[in-house]
């Protein structure tokens, strides 16, 4: 099981590992910039500012581990740990998209 | 053959690691906020806010952010021709944007 994805898959991840970078440079400002440095608090608890952190979580969280998983495949040559680190990685996008979820969904309440 | 420290490879490795860094910063600050909502985790949270671990985390989102737009203009633009001056605009660029954020921290 030398390749976990289909042909087209890889390019698919080169583009959108470039798009969820440029939405995460734009987010990722905005984010500093109000939450972080603001002079005046924010209310992170708003329906805006929810739906902002969730789109915010799932594309870092998209960008981060497909940026784990080029590694992976860089440094990673036995097949039974690539498929094993392969499922690790799903597992943790899996967590932290639920620890995000829980967390952000009843903010503020 | 020895390895040569050349700009291109060096600036991909950089972007590695900060990548690395930064992402599992980003984790554990899901994780502390996560703890803040449900109660615990406090000594992470102050891990993350502690100076300077703040200080080298801008360092290396600055740079992480500036080179892949750097990568983007080689890649979509035509800044593979002229990579290595890209490289350093990037570092002029982004040694001023850092000095102008540590000042507001």
């Amino acid at each position: 099981m030398a390749y976990l994805t289909s042909n087209n898959a890889g390019a698919f991840h080169w583009l959108f590992q470039r798009i969820s970078g440029i939405f995460i440079a734009v987010i990722l400002a905005i984010h500093l910039g109000a939450v972080h440095f603001g002079s005046s608090p924010v209310d992170l608890g708003s329906p805006t500012w929810k739906v902002f952190h969730l789109v915010f979580l799932f594309l870092l969280l998209y960008h981060i581990l497909n940026g784990v998983w080029l590694m992976i495949e860089d440094y990673v040559r036995t097949p039974w740990l690539r498929v094993s680190l392969y499922g690790l990685i799903w597992t943790v996008g899996g967590v932290f998209l639920i620890l995000g979820f829980v967390t952000l969904v009843p903010f503020g309440a | 053959m020895r390895y040569r420290w050349q700009t291109g490879a060096t600036a991909w490795l950089l972007h590695r690691i900060t990548g690395a860094a930064v992402g599992l910063y980003l984790l554990l600050h899901i994780l502390g906020q996560f703890g803040m909502k449900y109660g615990g985790l406090d000594g992470l949270r102050d891990f993350l806010t502690d100076k300077p671990v703040v200080v080298i985390l801008l360092a290396f989102l600055i740079y992480h952010a500036l080179n892949g737009v750097r990568e983007l203009i080689i890649d979509f633009g035509n800044g593979a021709l002229y990579h290595k001056k890209l490289f350093w605009a990037t570092m002029i660029i982004g040694l001023a944007i850092y000095i102008t954020v540590l000042t507001a921290l």
